[in-house]
């Protein structure tokens, strides 16, 4: 595992590769959800581009489809690192839903509402952070395959299509919801961090802020190291 | 020199309505998105308003300028749509095409209400008043000194005047008080019982005369227009006086004018 | 002596007419403007029966603007036949097939839209082609075609002042060149930009009330599909509705057009195939490519069933629609629709309980 602690008070959040995996997938996404939402275009906006809107359209279905190719790429990109490298892996291992999530989901409901008096204390990712995780596998999966389905359209009986339309269609409708609610909403759009979490960008995370939001991760990162640290002494020795 | 507290400030302040800008961005993404995917259905492709299902017979309804032009086979120009040139009490009942009975002269007098105010045939005056008849702008009122436009487009109307103790008064404009009246009657109709219509009818009617003045009355010589003080030019006056028989003889095999064959 | 002096008018032009019969036959020049010219020509004309339905009979003519329309080198009475006197009773409405008085250069004959009427009159369309009860709500020829004026639709696109200067060379009236060019261009050019064509079916194939009149279900479905979403960008290389029911590269006609349920229909089970593969469209689209399902599925018919009520009456259905593939479409917008609210509702709700724990946080901090 790299992210050890780096120096005193900054622990990494993530390393360089998933911050680069990151944010291709956070540009990708986002013209992917804008050139396909104008479909959705109503009227006015397509009055708007007046001459231009033809162009605006073989644009949009351009873009679209590279975008959509560089997220399949990102995609199994990812499915190779959690399997092949040593941080994807921990990363995977840790992503990993456990019975914990849901007594975590619970007693941190009790204390928003105030029935008790901590916060259950989380790991490396907490039942939030993983939902969103396994949300993506899923939502990935369904535009893909659809998404591919209707690039080739020539090769489906008509009805796939529409089925695979549909698909389409409502995993984008989520996912953009669930990007804007449960991601920028939460992540960025949050106290602790505001303006923004700059764990993307610099892949850091405050000592403060990891002993408050992933207790268990801090204490598990601080024992690991006591014990390298012992071992290089050992080693010393 | 700002101090770091205020540039501090400033910056973060910065900060804020950015972020602000951007939530309240992405909040308006997101309710649209719930917009399209819950309540509006299909994309709002634009499927009405081409062609109307009515072009065979346009119905009587406000029409806009182009689509109108597109849904007559002739291509009318926008005059048909403005109307007739006058703000008369008449018109606001009786509309832009007020003869509706007699079926072959209805057109033709359809197209003379455009350019004469109603008063120039449904008044007749004595034989006692002298009435001058002239072309007057719509707006202002005044006489107009040549005819230019459209035919029977002149910017205004044909106005009986009716001289009184040498000045002349418009004949088309009643008296203030049957103005009035009338103003009053057409915003209350519906609230009128029968009886009370009829007369408020009879009451503004009155004034008219039972007979009308009927086409051979003018358009003959020495009718009751004069056309050459009408500004016409000469050739036109030779026209309008015998109603232009000749070319319509020419144009048609079997011919009646109601004023030559048909009994009044 | 007035009536004396109009009947001696009246029976020397009856004795000039009798040696000048070709003349009258011959539409007199300008004798129609004579009263047409007048904006006010024109009169309200109520229905009988119906008290509120009024309709507004127009017969006013800008001569100038009629003659920069497709129409406008035609005489009047070409088309409004038996218009003999005065008042035109009795005059037949226009008929299309009628032969005008041009005469047709490849035929030297004049020249009718007869062949286009008759093909017309048997397609579905058509008096004779159609099923439905009502023939009183079939669509003539007017309510596609109007007489657009050449200049505004055809003039303006191609710059033709400049392009006919070579013309003008040879030909010496520069109004029969410019005509003639534009004509030429209007014809090899694209007819109607996809949109226009859209618009143009549905504003009846869309009528609700129309279509149940005539058993037919309205159609609503073409506005899901990712054709009618590129021709709202103005795209016009997928297929608008007359590319699939009346495809001229497949020498079908507009005018033609028929049932799926006919054989010979481009859109029918059997033919379906090859109107998809159509060049420029899914060239390469396999067998199974056009089975089954319609290519505008009508989610109005999930509404009606699920709410119980059928569109259109068994027995007056035309088309007998298997609504199996529009319904598992439904299905899964409905399950999406449940997800969503629970997901992002649920995600949203979380975010507002922890930005009131937060709160309650620094209440008790700063306490």
């Amino acid at each position: 595992m790299n992210d050890t602690v780096n120096n005193k008070s900054q622990f990494i959040r993530l390393t360089r590769s998933q911050r680069i995996q990151h944010i291709i997938l956070m540009i990708s996404t986002t013209l992917l959800i804008i050139t396909g939402f104008m479909l959705q275009a109503d009227r006015w906006f397509i009055s708007v581009l007046g001459n231009a809107s033809e162009a605006v359209f073989w644009w949009r279905g351009f873009i679209h489809r590279v975008a959509g190719v560089v997220v399949t790429v990102i995609c199994v990109y990812h499915l190779i690192y959690v399997v092949v490298s040593k941080e994807g892996r921990s990363w995977f291992l840790d992503m990993l839903p456990r019975v914990k999530d849901i007594v975590d989901a619970w007693q941190n409901i009790m204390y928003m509402l105030g029935f008790r008096k901590e916060r259950p204390q989380m790991d490396r990712f907490f039942y939030l952070e993983k939902l969103e995780y396994w949300s993506v596998y899923f939502g990935m999966f369904v535009v893909i395959v659809t998404g591919t389905m209707m690039w080739t359209e020539y090769l489906w009986p008509k009805f796939y299509i529409d089925v695979a339309g549909a698909f389409h269609l409502g995993e984008a409708t989520l996912a953009a919801l669930a990007i804007i609610v449960g991601h920028i909403f939460s992540v960025h759009y949050n106290p602790h961090v505001y303006p923004m979490n700059r764990a993307f960008i610099d892949g850091m995370i405050s000592e403060d802020l990891m002993k408050e939001e992933h207790r268990l991760w801090y204490e598990r990162e601080m024992n690991k190291k006591e014990n390298q640290q012992n071992g290089v002494d050992d080693n010393a020795k | 020199m700002p101090s770091e507290d205020t540039k501090h400030c400033l910056k973060c302040l910065a900060v804020d309505l950015l972020m602000g800008l951007v939530f309240l961005a992405l909040i308006g993404f997101g309710v649209w998105l719930i917009y399209i995917y819950f309540l509006r259905g299909p994309i709002d492709i634009e499927t009405r308003g081409f062609v109307s299902r009515t072009v065979r017979s346009e119905e009587v309804q406000p029409i806009h300028v182009e689509k109108y032009r597109l849904s007559h086979f002739h291509n009318l120009d926008d005059v048909v749509l403005k109307g007739i040139p006058s703000e008369s009490l008449c018109v606001k009942c009786h509309g832009d095409y007020p003869h509706t009975k007699e079926k072959k002269t209805r057109s033709f007098f359809n197209a003379h209400a455009w350019f004469m105010a109603c008063e120039v045939c449904h008044i007749r005056p004595d034989n006692a008043e002298q009435v001058n008849y002239l072309w007057l702008e719509a707006d202002t009122g005044e006489a107009l000194t040549t005819l230019n436009g459209q035919p029977g487009v002149y910017g205004g109307q044909i106005v009986p005047l009716i001289v009184e103790n040498q000045a002349q008064k418009r004949l088309d404009i009643l008296s203030v008080t049957d103005q009035e009246f009338g103003e009053e009657f057409i915003k209350l109709r519906e609230h009128l019982d029968e009886g009370q219509v009829k007369w408020s009818l009879k009451k503004i009617h009155k004034p008219l005369a039972k007979q009308a003045v009927f086409c051979d009355e003018c358009h003959t010589r020495d009718g009751l227009l004069d056309f050459s003080q009408l500004l016409y030019s000469s050739q036109r006056v030779l026209h309008l006086q015998s109603l232009d028989m000749a070319s319509m003889v020419k144009a048609y095999e079997e011919f009646h004018l109601p004023s030559l064959l048909d009994a009044r | 002596m007035k009536a004396q002096i109009k009947v001696l008018v009246f029976l020397a032009t009856a004795i000039q007419l009798l040696f000048t019969t070709p003349m009258c036959l011959a539409e007199v020049d300008g004798s129609c403007t004579m009263c047409h010219k007048y904006p006010g020509l024109g009169r309200i004309e109520k229905a009988e029966g119906e008290q509120a339905k009024k309709t507004k009979r127009l017969f006013y003519i800008n001569n100038k603007l009629f003659e920069s329309t497709y129409h406008g080198k035609i005489r009047c009475k070409s088309c409004h036949t038996g218009v003999e006197k005065i008042p035109h009773t009795n005059a037949p409405a226009v008929d299309c097939a009628t032969n005008c008085h041009i005469v047709d250069p490849s035929t030297n004959r004049s020249f009718s839209h007869k062949k286009i009427v008759d093909d017309y009159n048997n397609s579905v369309h058509g008096e004779a082609g159609s099923r439905i009860k009502d023939k009183s709500d079939l669509p003539v020829c007017k309510d596609c075609h109007n007489n657009k004026t050449y200049h505004d639709t055809v003039g303006k696109q191609t710059d033709s002042i400049h392009k006919v200067t070579v013309c003008k060379e040879c030909h010496e009236s520069e109004e029969f060149v410019q005509r003639f060019y534009e004509h030429i261009m209007y014809r090899t050019s694209k007819r109607r930009p996809s949109k226009d064509v859209v618009k143009l079916c549905s504003t009846c194939h869309a009528d609700q009330e129309l279509m149940k009149k005539a058993g037919l279900d309205a159609v609503v479905g073409f506005t899901y599909t990712f054709h009618a979403k590129a021709i709202k960008f103005g795209n016009e290389e997928v297929a608008n509705c007359l590319n699939c029911h009346a495809p001229y590269d497949l020498g079908f006609s507009p005018h033609r057009i028929t049932s799926r349920q006919e054989e010979h229909s481009p859109v029918s089970i059997e033919n379906k195939i090859m109107t998809c593969r159509q060049s420029g469209c899914h060239v390469e689209a396999i067998d199974e490519f056009s089975l089954g399902s319609r290519v505008h599925p009508s989610p109005e018919k999930i509404r009606f069933l699920m709410s119980g009520e059928e569109p259109v009456p068994e027995e007056n259905q035309v088309i007998k629609d298997p609504t199996f593939q529009t319904k598992v479409v439904g299905w899964i917008q409905l399950f999406y629709k449940v997800l969503i609210t629970v997901v992002v509702g649920g995600l949203g709700l979380h975010r507002l309980l922890d930005m009131y724990a937060s709160r309650r946080e620094r209440r008790i901090r700063g306490h």
